[in-house]
């Protein structure tokens, strides 16, 4: 049904309406549930009063929860999913390989190590902000691992190949100094790196996350055609006059700014990148112009319902958001895997 | 139309294209022949500016091609590759569609002049019938008509093909060439077959070890001297009763004298 409608030029606007008007639904939802339950009436309320369109009365204490902490967490959680769908659609079409995403090729893993080398270590005097680490990392990682993979010649999954080595490298790195360091308490813990959380994050950081993630949004769809060039590998992209190299550094390092800011601020969470691109190609097909604004609604509409999820499956306790996104993704992984075995 | 002067590659200290100077006329369908690793794909791919040569220069209707942009050269010159491989679940019309890419800009819409374009080059290629069915379930043939679908709609006057009978069944080459030779554009393609190349060509250029040796008609180029020269093959070069046109029946080696 769905896809048919994605078939029609004025039913796709109306979809992508329709999956912005969800988000917001499901932003409001999020704010409203928690150990202190307030109902959604006056949550709407206190998301009004927090944008200053109007104001209610309503008590402060919920006003307080809502806005301050429920809302900016919601939209932390819309712009991470967003921008990990993003960056997974960049890299599976650049990289040509169906399984290509951040947490899979490690780039989380090395934006994780960057983040706790600045945050614990000290590493860069305090010049270096822990965004700017984790990006460092994130770019260290990501190129040790496609020089890796073209080193490792031979079958389309050797860049996993290099990203699992990589992913497995810099967790351990982060690990290392997260467990050595004497003021990792006060922080973060390793399980906030590997899994990653949406707990303590606060107005500053989700504005962060939304500016990089709506400016990513705005530059991938002007590569949009690019990206649709790439189907047939690079020698063929640069035949139809596609500037390969100048697209490839330009959308990297958009890939590996998105994550390292993501990831600086709730760690590294997987599989995102992974299972939505699929779901939204499945949806709008694999027109790039299409696909991009798909992934990024339905990236931010399932990692919202996730933090929803991870809040509400076990009474009293909030699951790492990378645990639910994992449950969900790695039976995914497996089943692309599967669907793209050498044939007999 | 496009024409090459003292073009150059090297690769480490290899030379892939040694000295290489020749001339290509509009409309014309010139065969590009050569032993395996003789510098053809190479050429190729210096004709269609995706590899810069060392030394020399490519030129397009008097014009340098490294003077162009990318989008200008794939505006009026496209390339069928050797190996068309995706991952991507695209259908026929949507890989023709590729092809419009260097005429769009970022956002532009689907124009007349855009379908037309699409619309022609299926024609051209048969495919207007088959154009909703998916890349994957393609054989070799339709993959290969596919991508020179793709490469029409970018409205090229010349087209580059890289061996593109490859893998295909004698009837495929036959119709692909066919093909080729009704196609309103200067081809340039690669090719392994020498009967082929002396049936469909109007010009051939002959290749061997990144060295120009030949270029001229089929009954100019393909003679016994130069096919056991670059290919170390007897040969007996005829006419056909059948056809009229060149025939080269390829003869057992020269026995071994023992000393």
């Amino acid at each position: 049904m769905i896809r048919w409608l994605a078939g029609h030029p004025r039913a796709r606007w109306l979809l992508l309406a329709g999956g912005c008007a969800m988000l917001g639904l499901m932003m409001a939802l999020a704010a409203s549930i928690g150990t202190m339950p307030i109902s959604l009436d006056t949550t709407l309320k206190a998301i009004v009063n927090g944008t200053g369109i109007s104001h209610f009365d309503i008590a402060p204490i919920e006003e307080g929860i809502v806005w301050q902490y429920r809302m900016s967490r919601a939209l932390m959680a819309a712009c991470a999913g967003a921008g990990l769908a993003l960056c997974g659609v960049i890299l599976q079409a650049l990289l040509r390989n169906a399984l290509a995403e951040p947490y899979v090729l490690g780039i989380s893993a090395g934006a994780s190590t960057g983040a706790v080398m600045v945050m614990l270590l000290g590493v860069g005097g305090g010049v270096l902000g822990v965004s700017a680490g984790a990006f460092s990392g994130a770019i260290l990682a990501f190129t040790l691992v496609l020089m890796l993979a073209r080193g490792l010649q031979g079958g389309t999954t050797r860049v996993i190949l290099a990203g699992v080595a990589g992913a497995q490298l810099f967790n351990a790195l982060t690990a290392w100094v997260v467990s050595t360091s004497a003021n990792a308490e006060q922080s973060r813990s390793v399980m906030f790196w590997l899994l990653g959380s949406l707990s303590g994050v606060r107005w500053p950081d989700a504005l962060l996350a939304l500016g990089t993630v709506a400016c990513g949004t705005v530059v991938v769809l002007l590569f949009a055609r690019a990206l649709d060039a790439f189907a047939f590998g690079e020698d063929s992209a640069a035949s139809m006059g596609i500037p390969v190299t100048t697209v490839r550094i330009v959308l990297l390092t958009i890939t590996a700014l998105m994550t390292a800011i993501i990831v600086s601020i709730i760690g590294a969470v997987g599989f995102i990148g992974l299972v939505i691109p699929h779901a939204a190609r499945f949806l709008a097909g694999p027109n790039h112009l299409r696909l991009i604004p798909a992934s990024v609604v339905i990236g931010a509409n399932f990692m919202v319902l996730a933090d929803i999820g991870s809040r509400m499956l076990v009474p009293q306790q909030v699951l790492p958001i990378g645990v639910v996104t994992a449950l969900v993704g790695a039976p995914a992984f497996a089943l692309i895997l599967y669907r793209h075995r050498p044939g007999p | 139309m496009l024409s090459t002067h003292h073009l150059s590659l090297k690769a480490q200290a290899h030379l892939l294209l040694d000295d290489i100077t020749l001339t290509v006329n509009r409309h014309q369908t010139v065969g590009l022949l050569g032993p395996n690793g003789s510098g053809k794909s190479t050429l190729l791919r210096c004709l269609a500016g995706l590899t810069r040569p060392d030394s020399g220069g490519v030129t397009m209707e008097g014009v340098r091609l490294d003077t162009l942009g990318r989008r200008h050269i794939a505006q009026r010159l496209s390339l069928v590759e050797q190996h068309a491989v995706t991952d991507v679940d695209l259908t026929i019309k949507e890989v023709a569609a590729l092809g419009r890419i260097p005429h769009r800009g970022a956002f532009s819409h689907w124009q007349q002049v855009d379908q037309q374009a699409l619309e022609c080059a299926l024609q051209h290629t048969g495919l207007t019938a088959l154009q909703h069915r998916r890349w994957h379930s393609l054989s070799g043939g339709e993959r290969q008509r596919t991508q020179i679908a793709r490469a029409l709609a970018q409205k090229p006057d010349i087209l580059l093909l890289d061996e593109p009978t490859n893998h295909l069944d004698i009837q495929h080459q036959l119709e692909l060439l066919t093909l080729i030779n009704t196609l309103p554009v200067t081809c340039i393609v690669s090719l392994h077959d020498l009967n082929l190349a002396a049936g469909y060509c109007d010009q051939l250029i002959v290749l061997d070890q990144g060295q120009l040796i030949a270029q001229g008609t089929p009954g100019e180029v393909l003679t016994p001297e130069l096919i056991k020269h670059t290919y170390r093959v007897n040969a007996r070069v005829a006419t056909s009763p059948a056809h009229g046109g060149l025939l080269i029946d390829y003869l057992p080696p020269d026995p071994v004298i023992p000393a």
